[in-house]
């Protein structure tokens, strides 16, 4: 009687155990695989936003409370052209990821995004040129910037996603 | 009814479609069916995940309980699906992007929980791997083609490459979730328009049904 309780249990903690070592030694395996090519990515993505950057820095935020949550990270270019900002912002369908470049007068060099899963051919505007070249040279009042209809969530969450980045350049600022 | 080897291998394909006539497996097929290649990486991802399963529960299948059977499939499947969902971000980054949120739902994914409690669960290893290749090429296909028709006619192109004249005249509902619905119910028509399976409706019973072989109770019906 004993039995029936016992070897499932055994059976299926040994097959909990099997498979953890085997994820376990198949991460250690991919993990530097993905971590390099990640930090490739968004070493690409910001040099491909700032051209004159020679280099970046990462600037640490834990000192800054008032830096908006949507702020992922951001970097100093070593040249003092400007700043690069990644936030992470809520869409229409999961997380929208954006990159944008901001100059020392904190007009907007360049944006775009990194990574979504917006709805084809309806949110997907935010990857078209012309959604995304009225930003540049914008500042923090984005004149002439207004969301796209039929596409209202996916343009309202990345355009508040670039207020966001301005409110958090603004703390930076004052913060330095 | 004692399948061939060769039964066993191919009737995941046509005749019992795990996709198009057991109607399995349908989320990912809506979801991820707007894209050729992705619907190709998708197969194949779910094919991996399915052939390691079926090998390893069917060579435990003598030592797993059957109280707690479900939950050692769960843990087995769902192991084989994080291995993948690393392996595809580390190798093929592309297309881990494009595949989000439904790679590692291929966990949950109910044709590789039928073919382990179906067939895996009462087979030997080497006819577990032919009925994984089985059901994992049907769903390959099926996924093929019915993103083939949603991405010919919903973004002009396929495989990324567009095609004159539909590329400045696409309809867009067939990239949306109401054109995916409804390019499924026309294929799944077609299909059973060819391979006759509306007559179970008609004439019910267990020869003609394709689940017969795997529920057992046949011979009680007639």
């Amino acid at each position: 009687m004993k039995r029936t309780y016992v070897m499932p249990l055994v059976v299926l903690t040994l097959i909990c155990i099997v498979a953890s070592a085997a994820l376990a030694l198949m991460e250690t395996v991919t993990r530097p695989i993905i971590s390099a090519a990640a930090a490739e990515r968004e070493a690409a993505m910001m040099s491909e936003i700032i051209l004159e950057a020679e280099g970046f820095e990462y600037i640490d935020l834990s000192g800054l409370s008032g830096v908006p949550q949507t702020i992922r990270a951001v970097y100093r270019t070593t040249n003092n052209v400007g700043y690069i900002f990644i936030a992470e912002v809520s869409g229409f369908s999961g997380v929208i990821t954006i990159i944008c470049g901001i100059d020392q007068d904190g007009q907007i060099i360049k944006t775009v995004p990194l990574s979504h899963s917006e709805t084809q051919g309806i949110g997907t505007i935010i990857d078209t040129p012309a959604f995304l070249t009225p930003f540049q040279g914008g500042d923090s009042t984005l004149e002439g910037i207004d969301t796209v209809t039929g596409a209202t969530i996916t343009t309202r969450a990345f355009i508040n996603a670039i207020n966001d980045i301005f409110q958090a350049l603004e703390e930076i600022r004052n913060g330095a | 009814m004692k399948l061939t080897r060769k039964q066993i291998l191919t009737r995941g394909i046509i005749k019992e479609n795990p996709v198009l006539i057991l109607v399995l497996g349908l989320c990912p097929v809506l979801a991820v069916s707007t894209q050729a290649g992705n619907a190709i990486g998708m197969g194949l991802a779910t094919t991996f995940v399915l052939l390691g399963s079926n090998i390893v529960i069917s060579a435990l299948r003598k030592i797993i309980p059957g109280r707690t059977r479900i939950p050692c499939y769960i843990v087995l499947i769902a192991s084989f699906t994080v291995l993948a969902i690393m392996a595809i971000e580390a190798y093929a980054y592309t297309l881990y992007q494009a595949l989000g949120i439904f790679l590692p739902l291929i966990a949950v994914n109910c044709i590789i929980f039928a073919r382990a409690e179906m067939f895996a669960s009462k087979n030997t290893v080497f006819d577990s791997i032919l009925d994984a290749l089985g059901s994992g090429v049907g769903f390959t296909l099926a996924l093929f083609v019915i993103a083939s028709i949603r991405e010919i006619f919903g973004s002009g192109s396929w495989f990324g490459y567009a095609i004159p004249w539909l590329s400045e005249n696409s309809v867009m509902i067939f990239s949306l979730a109401p054109g995916g619905f409804i390019v499924l119910a026309c294929v799944l028509a077609a299909v059973n328009k060819l391979t006759k399976t509306y007559e179970l409706r008609t004439h019910p019973g267990c020869n003609k049904c394709p689940n017969a072989g795997a529920c057992g109770k046949h011979e009680h019906a007639s």
